[in-house]
Formats: C-alpha cells, sequence, structure tokens
C-alpha cells in the first residue's frame, strides 16, 4: 500500500528543482532562459506605441522626412529584437527536446537502482507510468522551464500597463482588475467542474484505449479471426467513443458561464473606456496619440491579467506533475545497507539455511511462505515440487535476497544474508528464471551481461556447448559477436522459445556460481528436449548446489531430496522413494502425473486409485 | 519537371483525401468553422471599427452623445458575435480533442478486417511503425483538424478585412498612385519572399524528420534508451535478471547507444523549425511597420485628407490581411506537410486482403457430418526459405478424437493455422466437404471451428463476455460451459484483468487456459482444436482438464496437440509429426510397438521418468 511516499513540494521548490536539473543536464539552457526575458518585456510595448506615435505625427502635420524617420528607425529596432527574440526562444525549445531525455534515463535506471521488492509491485508501475507521463507526454519539466520566464514576462508587462493606466485614472484601473478577478473566478468554477469530469473522462478513455489497442493487438488477432469478434469489439469501440464525447461536451458546457462573463466584462470595460476617454479627449486632458496610447492599454491590460492567471494555473498543473516525477525519482535506492560487512566465502561452495522464515506481499492478506525451516547442504541436489501458487519462485527470491522476509533468518555459508552486500548474495546464485531477457545485445554479451571487451569467450562457448545450442549457432553461422534479436541489426538472431530458455541455462552456466537454481527450465521444450537437458542435469550440477523447480515431477528422481510445498510451507521432504512410500501428498501428485504413462505398462487399469 | 509536376499533382491528392478524411469523421466540422470564424471576425472588426471612428469623430469635434449611444450599440453587437465565436468553438473543440480517437476507431476497424497473415507480416509491422513516425512529425488527424481551422480563418480574415479597407485603397491609390504602387508591390514582395524562405526551411526540416524516422532501419542510429524505456528491448520482468547477474555495466552501454545522432539531429531539427518561424515572425513585423509607413506617408501628403481614424483602421485592415495571406500560405504549407505525414495512414487504409474469400455458404448440419482432407499441402510462412508443412495429406474423420504430437517446431500448430485459414497453402489444397475451403464464407467457414490457441487471448471484458464474445449471452449455457471446464471460484460478470476495467479481479495462467476452453465450447462447434491447453496448468489441474475431456467433446471430430503424451492416450487416432511430414499415424498401442519410431522416443523420454519399475 505504502511502499513509495508521496511528494508534496511546492511550486517554487520544483522550480527550484528544475533549475537545478536543467542545470546539471546544460548550463546554457538557463542563461538563454534568463536573456529572452527582457525582449519578452519590450516587444508587446511596441503594439500600443505605434499607433499613438502614428496618430501624433498625424495630428502635428510632421513632414514627409520626419515620418519616414520616425516610423522608419522604430520599425528596424523592433525587427532585430522579434529575430533575435525568436532566434532565442527556438534555439532554447531546442536543447529542451533532449532535455526530455535527461529525466527518461534517470526514470529508466531507478528500476535497478531501487529494491526489487519496490520496483516489482504495482505500485511502482503506476508510479513509474505517472513519471513517464509527465516527463516524456506532458513534458512537464519542460514547460516549467518555459512557463517560468513567460510568467515573469507577463508581470512585468501587468505592471508597466499598470504604470500606464495609473496616469490615466485609478478607477478605470480598479475595474480591470475587479474584472479580472471576476473572470477568473468564473474560469476556477470551470476547473474545479472539469476536475469532476476528468475522472470520468480518464476511465472513459481508459477503456476506449484499451478496446482500440486489443482491436490492433497481433496477440489477440488470432481470436478475433476465430471467434469472428470485429462486429462486437466495433460496436464496443464506437459506444465507448460515444461515451467520451459525452463526458466532454458536458465538461465544455460549463465553460460557457466564464465565457459569458467574459464578453460582458468587456463590454463594460470597452464602454466604460470609451466613454471616458471620448470625455478626456473632449475636455482636453489628452490628446488623440494618448487616445490611442490609453485605449491600447486597456484592451492590453486585461489579457496581461488572463496571461498571468493561466500561466499560474498551468503551473500549478505541472507541479502536480513534478511532484508525481519526484514521488518516483525520490524512491531511495538500494544502498549496501549492512554496516557490519561480512565478507562471504564461497570458495568451498554453498549452504543455504532457512529459520522460521515467513514472507508475506505488501497488498496480500496472508503469508504466501508461512513459517518455513530447512537446510540445503553443500552440493546436495534439491527438487522443489508444488502446484501453481505455492509460493516456489517466492522462496528463489526470498533466497537470493531479492525479497525481505518479515520474520525468520535466511543464512548463506552460515552468514545472516542482512550482513551481507547485495553483490555479495547474488554472487552466490546462477539462476535460470520462467522468463527470458534477452537484451539487443550480442550473444556474447548476452551470456555474460557484460560488455564485450569483458567477456571471456572460452567460458561462453562452453556455456553454449553444454546448454544445447553451440553445434546448432555453428551451423547457423552464428558467433558470440553477433547481435540478438532485430533491434541493432536486421540480420540479428531471433529464438524460438526453446532455444531463449537453453540460452538462459547457458547464461547460468557463463556465472558458474556455486548455487545453481533452475526455475521451470523445460517447460517450453519437447520431449526430447527436455530429456536431453535432465541427462545433462547431473553434468551441469556436478559439485554445485542445486535447486531444481519443476511442477513434472519427473525431475524429482535424480535429486538427493525433495521438498513438496504446500500453502507456504514444507509438507514433505525426502527422497522420491521415501516420499512415495509415505503415501501422501507428493505419492498423489506423482501418481496424477503418471496415471497415463503407467496404465500402459499395467494394463489392469488405473492401478492408483483413479 | 515532370517529376515535380507529379509530385505536386500526388501532394494535391493526398490533400484532397485528408480533407475527406475530416469531413468524413465529423461532416458537420467544416461548416461549423466557417460559421464560427465569420462571427469571430466581424465581432473583432467591429472593435477596430468602434475606436477608429470615434478617433475620427474626435478629430472633427462631433457630438459626444449620438456617438457614444452608436458605439455603445456596435459594442453590443460585437458581443453577441463574440458569444456565437465561443460557443461554436468550444464544440469544435472537443470535436478536435478526440479527432485521434475517431481516427484510431477507423484503423482498428481496418486492422480487424484484414487477413492474419498480412497483419503478421513484416510489410504492415514496417508501415505501422512508419505510420507511427509520421503521426509524431505530422501531428497526426489533430493537425488536419486544426489546419482546416487555421486556413479557413485565415480566409475569412482577408475577405473581412479586404472588405473593410477597399474604400480607401481605392481613394488612396487614386490620389498617391506611385507611392501606393510602390507600397503594394513591396508587400506583394515580402509575402513572396517571406513564403519561398519557409518554404525552403519547412523542406528541410522535412528531410531532417525523415532522417529521424529512417532511424530504425538506419540501425547503427537507434537509440537505445526508446527502445528499453518502451519495454521493447527490456521488461519489468527482467529486473531481476539484471540484478542478480549484476548487469547494470552492460546496460549502461548500450542506454546511450544512439544518443549522439539522436541528440544532434533533433538539436539541428529544432534549429531549422527555428529558423522557419522566425522568417514567419519577422516578415510579420516587417509587414506591420511597412503599413504603418506607407499609410502614414501617404495620408500626410494626401491632398484630400484622410480622417485620423481610418488612418488607423486601413492600416489595421491592410497588416490583418498581409498577415493572413503570409499565415495563409504557412497553413497550406503544414496541411500540406500533414498531408504527406499521412500518407502512410492511407497506404495503411488502402491494404487490400490478399486471400481470396469466396461466397459460398457452409452448409448447416445437425449431425455434424463434415469431413475436412488435406490433399498434398505445402507451406512455408512469409519470408521463410523452409517449408513448415512440406505435401501434407491426411483426412480429419468425423467425430473421431485425434491427437498430434511431434518435437518443437514440427508443423503441428501451423497445421491448425492452415486449417482455419490464417493462413492459405503455398500448394496443395484443403477440402471441406470435398470443396476447396477457399471458397466458402469465410464468417461462415469459422462457425464450424472451436479453437484454444497455445497463446490464446483474452479481453479483459466480464468472464460472461469473454465466454459469449458478444454482450447478449445465454448466463446458464456459460455456466454450464465454464463448469465442464473446470472453471470455478469467479461470478460470471466479474473482469478477467485491470486493464478495462479497474476492478477486476487478477486470473492465474490456468484460470485463464479455463476460460478459453470455456469460450471454445460456447461456441458450440463441429470441430474443437485445442493447442497445449494444458501448458500452464499444475499437475492436478491438467489432470482435471484430461478427465474431462471426453465429456468436453463428446460428439465433435477433436485435435488436440501436445507436448505430453500422456494426453494422447484418450485419443485412438494419433499423429506424429516431423519436420512438417506425417511420420506415423495409429492408436498408442500400434504405434509404441516400433521402438525405432519418433514416438517411441518421445513417449518413452517422458513415460521413463514415471515408471516406478
Amino acid at each position: 500500500m505504502n511502499l513509495i511516499r508521496e511528494k508534496n513540494y511546492n511550486l517554487i521548490q520544483n522550480i527550484i528543482y528544475i533549475a537545478r536539473c536543467s542545470f546539471a543536464f546544460d548550463k546554457s539552457i538557463v542563461l538563454t532562459l534568463l536573456i529572452i526575458i527582457p525582449f519578452g518585456i519590450i516587444i508587446p510595448v511596441f503594439d500600443i506605441i505605434f499607433p499613438k506615435i502614428a496618430v501624433e505625427l498625424l495630428t502635428k502635420k510632421a513632414d514627409v522626412f520626419t515620418i519616414l524617420l520616425v516610423i522608419g528607425s522604430i520599425s528596424i529596432l523592433l525587427t532585430l529584437l522579434t529575430g533575435v527574440y525568436r532566434y532565442m526562444s527556438e534555439a532554447r525549445e531546442s536543447r529542451l527536446t533532449s532535455f526530455i531525455r535527461y529525466f527518461r534515463k534517470k526514470i529508466f535506471l531507478k528500476a535497478l537502482s531501487c529494491k526489487y521488492c519496490i520496483s516489482e509491485s504495482t505500485e511502482f508501475n503506476t508510479k513509474r507510468e505517472a513519471a513517464l507521463m509527465v516527463s516524456y507526454y506532458s513534458r512537464s519539466a519542460v514547460q516549467i522551464c518555459l512557463r517560468v520566464p513567460a510568467l515573469i514576462i507577463d508581470i512585468a508587462c501587468f505592471l508597466l500597463y499598470s504604470s500606464i493606466l495609473s496616469t490615466l485614472n485609478i478607477g478605470i484601473m480598479v475595474y480591470l482588475i475587479a474584472s479580472a478577478i471576476i473572470v477568473y473566478m468564473f474560469a476556477r468554477q470551470e476547473t474545479i467542474c472539469a476536475e469532476h469530469t476528468k475522472e470520468d473522462l480518464a476511465k472513459a478513455r481508459r477503456k476506449f484505449n484499451y478496446v482500440i489497442r486489443q482491436c490492433q493487438d497481433i496477440q489477440t488477432a488470432k481470436d478475433i479471426r476465430i471467434y469472428n469478434m470485429s462486429g462486437w469489439l466495433t460496436a464496443r469501440m464506437k459506444k465507448l467513443l460515444d461515451d467520451l464525447l459525452v463526458i466532454a461536451h458536458i465538461r465544455s458546457k460549463q465553460g460557457y458561464m466564464s465565457q459569458i462573463s467574459g464578453a460582458v466584462m468587456d463590454l463594460i470595460r470597452d464602454g466604460i473606456a470609451y466613454t471616458c476617454l471620448i470625455i478626456m479627449t473632449i475636455k482636453g486632458n489628452i490628446g488623440l496619440g494618448d487616445f490611442m496610447l490609453y485605449f491600447g492599454a486597456i484592451t492590453g491590460f486585461s489579457n496581461w491579467v488572463v496571461q498571468i492567471i493561466y500561466h499560474i494555473k498551468s503551473l500549478r498543473i505541472y507541479n502536480i506533475d513534478i511532484n508525481a516525477l519526484r514521488t518516483y525519482l525520490d524512491i531511495p535506492d538500494e544502498t549496501n545497507e549492512s554496516q557490519n560487512t561480512n565478507s562471504l566465502s564461497l570458495k568451498n561452495g554453498a549452504d543455504i539455511q532457512f529459520e522460521h522464515v515467513s514472507f508475506r506481499y505488501p497488498e496480500a492478506s496472508h503469508d504466501i511462505i508461512h513459517d518455513i525451516s530447512f537446510h540445503i547442504h553443500n552440493g546436495e541436489h534439491i527438487a522443489l515440487v508444488g502446484l501453481n501458487g505455492s509460493g516456489k519462485t517466492t522462496l528463489v527470491k526470498l533466497m537470493t535476497g531479492l525479497y525481505e522476509p518479515q520474520k525468520g533468518t535466511i543464512y548463506i555459508n552460515g552468514n545472516d544474508i542482512r550482513t551481507l552486500n547485495r553483490e555479495q548474495i547474488f554472487s552466490a546464485y546462477s539462476i535460470v528464471f520462467q522468463d527470458f531477457m534477452i537484451l539487443p545485445a550480442t550473444l556474447g554479451e548476452n551470456i555474460a551481461l557484460k560488455p564485450e571487451h569483458k567477456v571471456d569467450k572460452k567460458r561462453a562457448s562452453d556455456a553454449l556447448i553444454h546448454a544445447g545450442l553451440y553445434d546448432d549457432f555453428k551451423r547457423r553461422g552464428i558467433t558470440l559477436s553477433s547481435y540478438m534479436t532485430h533491434t541493432l541489426s536486421k540480420k540479428g538472431i531471433l529464438l524460438s522459445g526453446g532455444e531463449k530458455q537453453k540460452l538462459m541455462l547457458a547464461r547460468a552456466l557463463y556465472k558458474n556460481a556455486p548455487f545453481l537454481v533452475l526455475d521451470e527450465p523445460t517447460s517450453a521444450l519437447d520431449p526430447l528436449a527436455e530429456k536431453n537437458i535432465y541427462e545433462k542435469y547431473r553434468t551441469i550440477c556436478k559439485e554445485k548446489t542445486a535447486l531444481f523447480i519443476s511442477h513434472r515431477l519427473a525431475s524429482t528422481q535424480f535429486s538427493d531430496r525433495i521438498f513438496l510445498l504446500k500453502d507456504g510451507n514444507i509438507i514433505e521432504s525426502g527422497t522420491h522413494d521415501e516420499l512415495y512410500k509415505a503415501n501422501g501428498e507428493y505419492a498423489r501428485l506423482y501418481k496424477v502425473q503418471s496415471h497415463y504413462y503407467n496404465t500402459y505398462k499395467e494394463k489392469e487399469g488405473n492401478g492408483y486409485g483413479f | 519537371m515532370a517529376s515535380k509536376f507529379k509530385s505536386f499533382y500526388k501532394n494535391y491528392i493526398i490533400s484532397k483525401r485528408l480533407a475527406h478524411t475530416v469531413c468524413e469523421l465529423y461532416p458537420r466540422y467544416i461548416p461549423m468553422t466557417i460559421i464560427r470564424h465569420i462571427a469571430g471576425r466581424l465581432s473583432a472588426f467591429t472593435g477596430i471599427y468602434v475606436s477608429t471612428m470615434i478617433l475620427s469623430e474626435l478629430a472633427v469635434h462631433s457630438p459626444i452623445r449620438p456617438l457614444i449611444i452608436r458605439s455603445i450599440i456596435l459594442l453590443f453587437a460585437a458581443c453577441i458575435l463574440r458569444l456565437i465565436n465561443t460557443f461554436i468553438e468550444k464544440k469544435a473543440e472537443v470535436i478536435r480533442e478526440f479527432s485521434y480517437e475517431m481516427m484510431d476507431c477507423k484503423n482498428a476497424e481496418k486492422m480487424m478486417d484484414l487477413d492474419y497473415q498480412d497483419i503478421e507480416g513484416d510489410y504492415l509491422r514496417r508501415l505501422r511503425e512508419r505510420i507511427d513516425t509520421d503521426n509524431l512529425w505530422g501531428s497526426g488527424i489533430y493537425g488536419a483538424f486544426i489546419n482546416t481551422d487555421y486556413m479557413i480563418y485565415q480566409c475569412i480574415n482577408i475577405i473581412v478585412s479586404a472588405a473593410m479597407a477597399a474604400s480607401v485603397i481605392s481613394t488612396l491609390f487614386h490620389a498617391e498612385s506611385l507611392i501606393s504602387a510602390v507600397f503594394f508591390i513591396s508587400l506583394t514582395l515580402i509575402i513572396i519572399f517571406n513564403t519561398a524562405m519557409q518554404f525552403y526551411y519547412n523542406k528541410k526540416c522535412f528531410a531532417l524528420q525523415d532522417k529521424i524516422s529512417s532511424e530504425r532501419d538506419n540501425i547503427e542510429d537507434t537509440d537505445l534508451l526508446n527502445e528499453f524505456m518502451d519495454y521493447r528491448c527490456f521488461s519489468d520482468t527482467d529486473i531481476k535478471e539484471a540484478k542478480l547477474y549484476n548487469a547494470e555495466e552492460l546496460i549502461y552501454k548500450y542506454l546511450d547507444y544512439g544518443k549522439q545522432f539522436y541528440t544532434d539531429t533533433a538539436n539541428s531539427l529544432a534549429k531549422e523549425e527555428g529558423k522557419y518561424y522566425m522568417t514567419g515572425d519577422v516578415f510579420r513585423i516587417i509587414s506591420k511597420c511597412l503599413c504603418y509607413l506607407f499609410i502614414t506617408i501617404m495620408a500626410a501628403i494626401s491632398k484630400n485628407a484622410v480622417a485620423i481614424g481610418m488612418v488607423i483602421r486601413y492600416v489595421i485592415c491592410i497588416d490583418e490581411m498581409t498577415d493572413s495571406f503570409l499565415a495563409l500560405l504557412r497553413d497550406i504549407q503544414s496541411f500540406l506537410k500533414t498531408a504527406k505525414r499521412h500518407d502512410s495512414t492511407f497506404e495503411y487504409l488502402d491494404m487490400k486482403n490478399s486471400m481470396y474469400h469466396g461466397k459460398l455458404p457452409v452448409e448447416k448440419r445437425s449431425d455434424n457430418e463434415y469431413e475436412i482432407e488435406f490433399r498434398n499441402v505445402s507451406f512455408k510462412y512469409p519470408g521463410n526459405n523452409e517449408y513448415s508443412i512440406r505435401n501434407l495429406s491426411l483426412k480429419l474423420r468425423i467425430g473421431e478424437k485425434m491427437a498430434i504430437v511431434g518435437k518443437n517446431g514440427s508443423g503441428k500448430t501451423t497445421m491448425i493455422k492452415l486449417l482455419c485459414r490464417l493462413y492459405d497453402p503455398q500448394e496443395g489444397e484443403i477440402l471441406l466437404n470435398g470443396i476447396d475451403i477457399r471458397k466458402f464464407d469465410y464468417k461462415e467457414y469459422m462457425q464450424l471451428f472451436s479453437i484454444v490457441f497455445q497463446d490464446f487471448a483474452l479481453l479483459d471484458f466480464s468472464i460472461a463476455e469473454n465466454v459469449a464474445v458478444s454482450d447478449n449471452y445465454d448466463k446458464e449455457n456459460i455456466e454450464e460451459c465454464l463448469k465442464l471446464a473446470g472453471f470455478s471460484g469467479h461470478e460470471i460478470d466479474a473482469f478477467c484483468g485491470k486493464k478495462y476495467d479497474e476492478n477486476g479481479i487478477l486470473l492465474s495462467g490456468g484460470e485463464k487456459q479455463k476460460i478459453a476452453i470455456a469460450r471454445a465450447l460456447y461456441k458450440n462447434s463441429a470441430f474443437i482444436l485445442l493447442d497445449e491447453p494444458t501448458a500452464s496448468l499444475d499437475p492436478v489441474a491438467e489432470y482435471e482438464v484430461y478427465s474431462a475431456f471426453n465429456e468436453i467433446t463428446k460428439n465433435k471430430t477433436a485435435v488436440y496437440i501436445s507436448h505430453r503424451l500422456s494426453s494422447c492416450r484418450f485419443c485412438n487416432d494419433i499423429i506424429v509429426f516431423d519436420n512438417g511430414r506425417i511420420v506415423q499415424r495409429g492408436n498408442h498401442d500400434s504405434l509404441i510397438k516400433d521402438k525405432d519410431s519418433l514416438y517411441y522416443k518421445l513417449w518413452t523420454a517422458q513415460a521413463k521418468y514415471y515408471s516406478n519399475s
């Protein structure tokens, strides 16, 4: 539930954070961001000054030369300023595009650097998705870099216009600010309402996206055709789209009030402003040029207020996004936390002991492993069997320190694993998991999981031979420096499920750790290939401690001992013959599986009570 | 020259089609936009009209009261027009916001309509990658909607501002023809020059974008960070391996692969885009300044004095007009760009089904007397040199249970795929009651088969919907099928998985497999084909399914593929596949007698671990 602490920094803290990140990423960004601010302030002022000057020149009946000189020089100045400003803005954007990459990399690496039990949780994944979303899709970090200078420009212009208007009439200024506030209140109402529909919208959108993705998914394509789902899915898709549009239209209707209030406020503003200005001009208080200046300032003024409100509003939203990003990035890294580091010697093999270990998944209501104790002696070969969900893989993760038990102690060669650092624990194990990790790297790198120059070629070839891949690869012309997958080379190697499984075995053999764990290593293999692995098993595990997990019980026969795991505990242990004779749970399972094979031999029929 | 004309013509055709697509997705969008911009522009120009009118009247000291009243009436009208504009805009905004989704629907329908052999092919994969990058650069269908809006805006703005400035343009032209000529010629030059420059930069951007999007073909430049991030080459289950094998150093090595290329091209792209926008802005400012300069000069030296307010009005109008001209040309260019980036989408929508689909109805038979025959069938997967099925001849006997066994990659699953026409064989034919299956109506033909593939897919809808593959279902029937498949413990209206409904339940692999079997049963077809139906089940669950097997396949023709040979024992007919051929056929007892046979080897490989001798 609460593996990950939500972060709630305020806007200022987050702006500083982003500034620091951008500084770390590229120092010149911060500089360009600051340089453009004065340009941003000066350029809009020309909008109100230009008509004023034109009108004044005409009322004063200036000659052509003066007009040419005055307007010409202003024009040149304005053109130059605009050119520089735009160029700087774009150069800034180009750098910020790569800024996203900076966060993406951080987000990716977090999954590797934090504790496994956290990175595996659904909570972590949700947070990760959220962090990715804000850094990549809504680009909030980049937006903050862009919006903060924009806000500074707006505030400066607001002050500038205020000072112009204050020379005219304080009353008008008060009205303008008041009307901006009223419009803002309506707009706020609108956002609050939008918040309500936001959830419905997100829900409807998720459903819609799910269906769309499934319709185009290659995995689902077969089933769609065989069960003729297209009509059904199309109807569902259209219905969900309609739902979306209905919600969105409801949301947009809530915007009418602020639009109407804005229009009415502007109408009143223009009415008052014109009347005032007309009267003042008639009275001779201001000239025609000033009329244009003030009128421009009045209409422009509310524009700045709207802009400021808008920018603050969006910065607030980005602030929430950045908090999501920081919630994720602030997840503590896994440290080699053990202060009293024991040194683990694996020279003489590995010996594993569990003492009253219990483990429960963070969101679960009961222990998946409950008060388990056992001892695997150095050089022993153990088969771990049990039904789906009995906790076999969890046990492996506990053993390797990927999970930390809530209760009990685990020892490697007599050392409590809490006193060892991660690398030491990991170095004790070679593990073949059920899922296959193939990186877009060379074959050698995939076996060693080290960069090319650190790959021991001889050892890698040996591992391939033992895993039963060498001859086949040689025939296909695959060498250790061939790229795997099509990511980096069109001619990259693609492997079948069975071959991948064998490659995982080669990886474990290459590592050559004293404790070998094989988790369902033959599930993707056909009977002959499976038999091959079984036959090699003895040679592979020679002089090693080994744990073989399978729900095909055949594997148990070449193990020294069998552990039968049920409901989080070992309920039976012993050799195959012992357990079979004991006629308990193991015997029952074994009979279920051997049933069909044996009835062939014992023609009398279902000799085992089935 | 001819080729240039050809490419121009092609662009024209694509743009036309894109515009059609906009109309097709939301027919009212264009009329709505036209009305909205007319209202919007009239409102804006009324505002300008009022302020300049006041200025002129003040200059000649007109009476105040009628002036104020007139102004307020006009302002009121402008306010109403503005509200009409925003009212329609709100609606149009929603349409634009969901334009991607509308297009997604179209694409998804197309996908489901294509033949399976095409969607698995390399061509479509590459095309879809192209569509993705094209949408990124061309902003997709949203770009088409927004650019349509812009272009309509510019056109209306040109018309309205030209109409307002028309009278004075003619008077001025009359009075100061030389200066006016210089003025208008320079404006035209600006427009031409600006367009040329923007065209140039646009082309450069386009080329750079292409360079980046061809990145995936140009494999040395692939940005692996993206591949890692998008789970294309690293999934979250890989984290444990990376940790246990201490693979950080290797991952770091590849994480920055292609980074330099990516940043460099992205930077130069942004620079070109920057220049593009910069030229646009600078020219707009220049034309604005020119307007002020010329009109002020003309007003100053003009013999028949022009009112001061008029001067400002004309400056604004002419400025708006040139501005819109510049913008219109830019918007046309972006529309063209968007259209070009839609080429791939159109190519996809135009894809033809490569398989022949007949129209022959399938005879409905209550006695399920259907006979399937493979006659000299050979097949290789597209892009593969080796045959997966070689000269296969085989009859499925009605009502019989048949098992197919063999090593990985021996063609077992491929045979099923041919049978249900996910692929068509290159040689030979498959017959249903003596007629080539290609001649039958595909949907009717598929009614004959219930298939559970090894890699079946369930949707995250409710269990009942998954079983029935429809919104309307017979509850009792569903419950019965689920029971037969050995599924229990969950309500049938519970959602499978959390992706569609967050209150869904997470099912285990075994439970999903049972639902998939129930789905096959619910369909109640003449043939039932099961491909490794117990792969993810544990021994006990596996046993349950086996025990129910006879009940499940009662009066149907059943084909059963398995690695676990124990399953074959139900079947009176076992076929052994090797290398795309049938090497043995018969029942278990007869097959096992030949000690050199593949079947014997396969059987003993597994059975020896279970013999208690």
